[in-house]
């Protein structure tokens, strides 16, 4: 029966040659749609601040022997004021997750083929390129906040990003050092992170559940959880370093 | 010895930080000079940027929203001469010339650090990225240079006890398909231009966006209205080429909050 194989066939073939036709945006645009009823678009702010940041299933982030040390040494001498924490004091994107555990509001804005992050701490952009690979090792420029790519996982967004710029004073000879947290937690260049969003309680929360990946420092991988509650009608301000900023001290803090 | 060893540490870091900031102002004041006359602004001005042709590969569109490559500053500047009232442009002249005299570059804001806010930021020949944000009734503009996030409202008519700031208050609008921005309440301390023109607090400036060449460029149409320190409202105009979807967003890093590191332009 010849019949039936012959409709079977075409419609295979069909079908390949409709989903190979449909430009990418068209694509990533009904990735993104996936998620629109559970949009992450708003203004959201963390609902508590914490220095250090501790793995969310208890004890402290599992530093390698050399790396516990070096952040011993880096303590002791901001504590000492032999040094400064210059991704602060000057205001320089502070990376992932550290910009994520900031104490200042951001704003989702999703379009069809990429989801922006806009901090208002240090005036940070946060690009995730949806349904997007990481440029090729040669083609990737390290910078602060790494490369990120994006895709739906249900109504989880998940996060990938690779790429992060690695200062610290030994390498490049003067204090300008990127870390984990506020604390100084170190990371070296292998530092991966894979985060996923997703609304929780009654969608007014967002939870980003940030899974450090980064053997050059850690024994094993470990995950950081930020809750951060939806803002209505609150804006994103100017902020430049410097001058005054957002009053945060209604920010819940934790030692 | 400790107490030593510490103070040569800190004189170390002292003059490492003090070369690290000084090199990094120095390129930034060769990028001004480079794109900078010698002199007034309209010796020297590149021409119209919006006769320059499209690049074959530009990719098409029917929205605002996407990663535009600004081509080179606003066409419009070489009428300064006439436009700016004499006096304001002679102090103006005369501060440029100050600076060379004393050996350094007239500093703009973005020189040192500091936001160029508007309308200076408009003329900066980087990437623009716009991002339409229905739900936050916003349109944000994000701009390359030192990744500025300016959002212009659209249900947010212009109040009358708005904050001076370096954005200002913008308020948007769809106007038979363009997009039409009025802008007041802008900060003082932020100039006309990339050439670093000063303003009054009453600057108001409108821009009205059109997408033109089956949505490959983004041409604007800027109107500076500021009768301090203009004789009549100024036209410039500017073009925006589209850039491919996924175009990376590069990474701008200015090292903020050191701008005492530099000498005052005036």
């Amino acid at each position: 029966m010849a019949f039936p194989l012959i409709p079977i066939g075409f419609w295979l073939l069909a079908c390949l040659v409709a989903s190979a036709s449909i430009p990418a945006s068209a694509r990533s645009t009904e990735a993104a749609q996936i998620g629109a009823d559970q949009s992450l678009d708003g203004v959201w702010w963390i609902t508590s601040y914490a220095a250090r940041l501790k793995p969310i299933d208890g004890g402290a982030p599992p530093l390698k022997t050399d790396a516990r040390s070096e952040y011993q040494q880096w303590k002791r001498a901001v504590q000492a004021d032999r040094t400064v924490d210059q991704v602060r004091t000057h205001c320089l994107p502070q990376g992932v997750p550290r910009l994520m555990a900031a104490p200042y509001p951001f704003q989702i804005v999703q379009t069809a083929d990429q989801i922006t992050l806009l901090h208002e701490s240090h005036h940070v952009i946060r690009h995730i390129y949806m349904n997007d690979v990481h440029p090729d090792e040669d083609d990737l420029t390290p910078s602060f906040m790494g490369d990120s790519i994006g895709h739906w996982e249900n109504h989880v967004l998940v996060i990938d990003t690779i790429g992060f710029q690695l200062r610290t004073m030994d390498r490049v000879g003067f204090d300008l050092r990127t870390s984990l947290d506020d604390s100084g937690l170190p990371h070296s260049e292998k530092l991966h992170t894979i985060e996923r969003l997703r609304r929780i309680g009654d969608g007014s929360l967002l939870e980003d559940l940030i899974t450090i990946d980064d053997p050059g420092v850690f024994d094993k991988n470990w995950t950081v959880r930020m809750v951060y509650k939806r803002q209505p009608g609150m804006r994103i301000r100017d902020y430049v370093c410097g001058e005054p900023h957002r009053d945060i001290s209604k920010v819940k803090r934790i030692s | 010895m400790p107490c030593i060893a510490e103070g040569r540490l800190r004189m170390a870091h002292w003059i490492y930080e003090k070369v690290v900031v000084a090199a990094a102002m120095l390129a930034c004041m060769v990028s001004v000079y480079a794109a900078s006359p010698g002199g007034p602004p309209p010796a020297g001005l590149p021409p119209s940027s919006l006769g320059n042709a499209i690049p074959a590969d530009t990719p098409r569109g029917t929205s605002i929203t996407g990663k535009w490559q600004a081509m080179g500053l606003a066409a419009g500047w070489e009428q300064t001469n006439s436009m700016m009232k004499p006096d304001v442009l002679a102090k103006y002249e005369a501060a440029r010339a100050r600076a060379a005299a004393e050996g350094y570059a007239f500093m703009t804001n973005s020189a040192k650090c500091l936001p160029e806010g508007m309308p200076a930021m408009i003329d900066v020949p980087g990437t623009l990225e716009i991002l339409e944000a229905p739900e936050d009734h916003e349109i944000i503009f994000l701009h390359s240079q030192d990744n500025q996030i300016r959002p212009v409202f659209l249900d947010e008519p212009h109040s009358s006890n708005v904050k001076p700031s370096y954005w200002g208050h913008s308020f948007a609008r769809w106007t038979a398909g363009n997009l039409v921005i009025d802008t007041i309440a802008i900060d003082d301390r932020t100039t006309l231009n990339w050439f670093g023109l000063p303003h009054s607090a009453a600057l108001h400036m409108v821009e009205e966006y059109r997408l033109m060449n089956d949505g490959r460029t983004l041409d604007l149409e800027l109107t500076l209205e500021d009768p301090a320190v203009l004789v009549a409202p100024w036209v410039v105009r500017k073009r925006f080429v589209r850039l491919p979807t996924h175009t990376r967003f590069e990474e701008f890093v200015c090292a903020e909050h050191s701008r005492d590191a530099v000498p005052p332009s005036e």
